[in-house]
């Protein structure tokens, strides 16, 4: 399932990041979180916005107590919060219920285990679909500032990235930003925050829809504190992340930092995309969020949360944004001092890792990579449970392949018919209209590349389009795939996908004149199908 | 970007018709294969002009078509109302036009930057396993092969990858993937709705 792949695929980068040696990507530990620890996930979370101290302390009773807010995520998650509130106001740690982790800031950042929980949180909240999710009676629990918190909850409302487009308007709750990363508002205008930062930080083409998310997913990986830093680490392209950026942190700067940077377009894409535009988004989300946890308080949630509310409805602007180094800082929760707004991005170099300078724009620009990486898995149907650069490779290579074939296909298909297309644009137009099968198997590509994308079309994200799109390619080209293996899935879906061209060929054939025909040979009455 | 899936397709589909009425009126008795091509050009065209020529393998399209003169017509009947849009300045090589072969255009800056990258960094790596004995993490070095080998063939199939450097051909991938999906789409939906009778 993508939310599991997500989640391994969080915790692969997390994993990597504390690598000293080359990122090898086929060497990537096995994640103990699948899908059924959703519900430890779940408790992780749940335990991170309790500020990883709650006084309940066994794990059963946390996971029940996860699970049940996980359950009620969508209606009112703020009573749920509020329940975390009250009874999590240490900051004691408390045992990691999967086993493999402490909560706790310290035993986080180390960890990384959490990541796969903003993937699933992320996927779960975006299959809810929470429109309500804010309602003005959200108690704002004082989470501790701990950057492990900080960071979790940036990730966790990030993954609403997803959700963007459909909770715009109510996002613009200030009161939720620094200390509700769940809800929909805060994680939006994290996203959007994000997205500006990354826009901003992106000192190539920050016209990129994608460009601008990921810089915003690196971002918002960095981590107030410095051992976070590593997953921070997926800088920009070019920029390296100071250290300094941490001594600039505070609400203020962000604030700052966010109303200069109004990116628009990395919204878009988290918007539009599924997976890993989420994640991008949840990252993104963390890094403001911890800035905001870090630093102060309701006023500067507010004030970032008008930003947010602007960038939101700015969001659909696609345009280049200033590269903005500072965000970084603001995750340090110290004051800000407002950081220079530099062109480049300061890099923190990871724990027990070389800081030759070679090397650390080799880690960024590994990070840059994978990060793609992980957007074109999304893209390309069936690679949510790939790993490693090379077989995704291979399989984006295959894809693309794939459908350059098709295109030969059709052409020749086209060739063969050969209309005279002479005055049916129109009528074909028409007929493109009733493209619904194509539509949502195309949107759940195009999301990615959406600058602008005000409503979630998205279907149910990831299940969908890729089984569509590995349907509609199978069954045009089920003899030149070289996927042996998807050649189970083929006969029943392939009959589905054709059924639905055919209907929508058909469909459309009534709507072409009779004018068409081929060459010496009027076909009007095989038209009418 | 895809701002609306279905409004984009509407454009490639009517700029692909654009280009297959152009083909139609002009090339009557072609051959299939000859048709064939023709439609794939013009699908192709249709994709990229739509795509504004904002990303490189749409202007790698544009360059490789407008290379051979039998496309001449075809490109610029395409792409003539909006030709300018495909040549934005902050590219370099763009202006200069340079038909050097399988689209390799004048290197652009980032391009050259990236060749010397990387020839810096095989002199660095040569000089460095001279005295190496057999690394620890061989599976390490094997993957790189791998993902080298594959990055080369990817390079070969999204046009105009050739000169980029990993970071932006996975980004070039990752939109030309999308955009060609959209083709697929658009063409598919064409010949669904045309009579499926061979001439």
């Amino acid at each position: 399932m993508d939310e599991e792949a997500r989640i391994e695929q969080e915790k692969r980068d997390e994993d990597a990041g504390n690598r000293n040696s080359a990122t090898v990507w086929l060497n990537l530990p096995s994640t103990t979180m699948n899908l059924v620890g959703l519900c430890n996930t779940e408790t992780i979370c749940r335990e991170d916005l309790l500020g990883s101290g709650t006084p309940c302390s066994s794990a059963p009773m946390v996971d029940s107590f996860g699970r049940e807010l996980w359950s009620r995520a969508c209606d009112p998650p703020f009573e749920n919060f509020g329940y975390c509130e009250a009874s999590a106001l240490n900051n004691s740690n408390i045992s990691d219920p999967s086993g493999n982790r402490r909560i706790g800031p310290a035993s986080f950042r180390s960890d990384g285990g959490w990541n796969p929980l903003p993937p699933m949180l992320k996927g779960g909240l975006y299959a809810l679909n929470p429109p309500n999710m804010l309602p003005g009676s959200f108690c704002v629990p004082q989470f501790p500032t701990d950057s492990g918190f900080i960071e979790r909850a940036a990730r966790f409302s990030c993954f609403s990235g997803g959700n963007f487009g459909s909770l715009v308007n109510p996002f613009s709750i200030p009161e939720n930003i620094g200390h509700y990363p769940v809800g929909p508002g805060p994680m939006d205008v994290f996203l959007s925050n994000c997205v500006k930062l990354g826009s901003e930080l992106n000192v190539e083409a920050a016209e990129d829809v994608e460009m601008a998310s990921k810089e915003g997913t690196s971002l918002g990986c960095t981590q107030e504190n410095s051992e976070k830093d590593a997953c921070s680490v997926r800088s920009r392209d070019g920029v390296e992340q100071g250290v300094a950026m941490s001594s600039n942190d505070s609400g203020e700067g962000e604030s700052s930092g966010n109303r200069g940077g109004q990116a628009n377009t990395p919204i878009a894409y988290n918007v539009g995309g599924e997976g890993s535009s989420k994640e991008v988004g949840l990252r993104k989300r963390k890094k403001n969020n911890g800035k905001e946890v870090g630093g102060d308080k309701n006023k500067e949630d507010q004030g970032v949360a008008n930003n947010g509310g602007e960038s939101q409805q700015k969001v659909e602007h696609p345009g280049s944004t200033s590269c903005k180094g500072t965000e970084k800082s603001d995750k340090r929760g110290a004051q800000a001092s407002d950081p220079p707004k530099g062109d480049y991005i300061h890099i923190r170099a990871r724990r027990g890792q070389a800081t030759n300078s070679h090397s650390l724009a080799e880690r960024a620009r590994r990070e840059k990579i994978s990060e793609r990486m992980k957007l074109l898995q999304d893209l390309v149907p069936g690679c949510s449970k790939v790993t490693g650069k090379a077989v995704m490779l291979d399989e984006i290579i295959n894809y693309v392949q794939s459908l350059q074939r098709q295109v030969e296909f059709l052409s020749m298909k086209l060739a063969t018919v050969n209309p005279r297309i002479d005055s049916n644009i129109e009528g074909l137009l028409a007929k493109d209209m009733m493209m619904p099968r194509a539509g949502p198997s195309t949107l759940g590509f195009s999301p990615e590349m959406t600058a602008a994308y005000p409503q979630m079309h998205l279907l149910p994200p990831g299940l969908v389009p890729p089984d569509a799109v590995r349907r509609a390619i199978h069954g045009q080209t089920a003899s030149s795939l070289p996927r042996a293996r998807d050649h189970p899935q083929v006969p029943h879906n392939w009959e589905d996908e054709l059924h639905n061209v055919v209907q929508m060929g058909f469909g459309g054939g009534d709507v072409v004149p009779g004018s068409l025909d081929n060459e010496g040979s009027p076909q009007t009455d095989e038209m009418k199908a | 970007m895809m701002h609306n899936p279905s409004k984009v397709k509407q454009k490639i589909l009517k700029k692909f018709i654009m280009g297959l009425r152009s083909c139609n009126s002009s090339h009557e008795n072609l051959s299939v294969s000859e048709r064939r091509r023709i439609i794939k050009l013009s699908a192709d065209l249709a994709l990229a002009s739509v795509r504004n020529g904002s990303r490189r393998w749409s202007r790698a399209i544009i360059e490789e078509a407008s290379r051979s003169p039998d496309n001449k017509g075809l490109v610029q009947q395409m792409l003539g109302s909006d030709g300018d849009n495909h040549l934005p300045g902050p590219i370099p090589w763009e202006g200069r036009s340079d038909r050097n072969g399988a689209g390799h255009v004048t290197k652009s800056k980032s391009v050259v930057a990236a060749s010397s990258k990387k020839i810096v960094k095989r002199c660095r790596r040569v000089r460095r396993s001279n005295g190496r004995a057999p690394r620890r993490n061989e599976a390490a070095s094997i993957a790189k092969r791998l993902v080298k080998k594959r990055t080369q063939l990817l390079k070969d199939f999204v046009p105009g990858g050739r000169d980029m450097d990993d970071v932006s051909l996975i980004e070039e991938t990752l939109d030309y993937m999308v955009w060609l999906r959209a083709q697929v789409d658009v063409m598919r939906a064409l010949a669904c709705s045309l009579p499926t009778t061979s001439s």
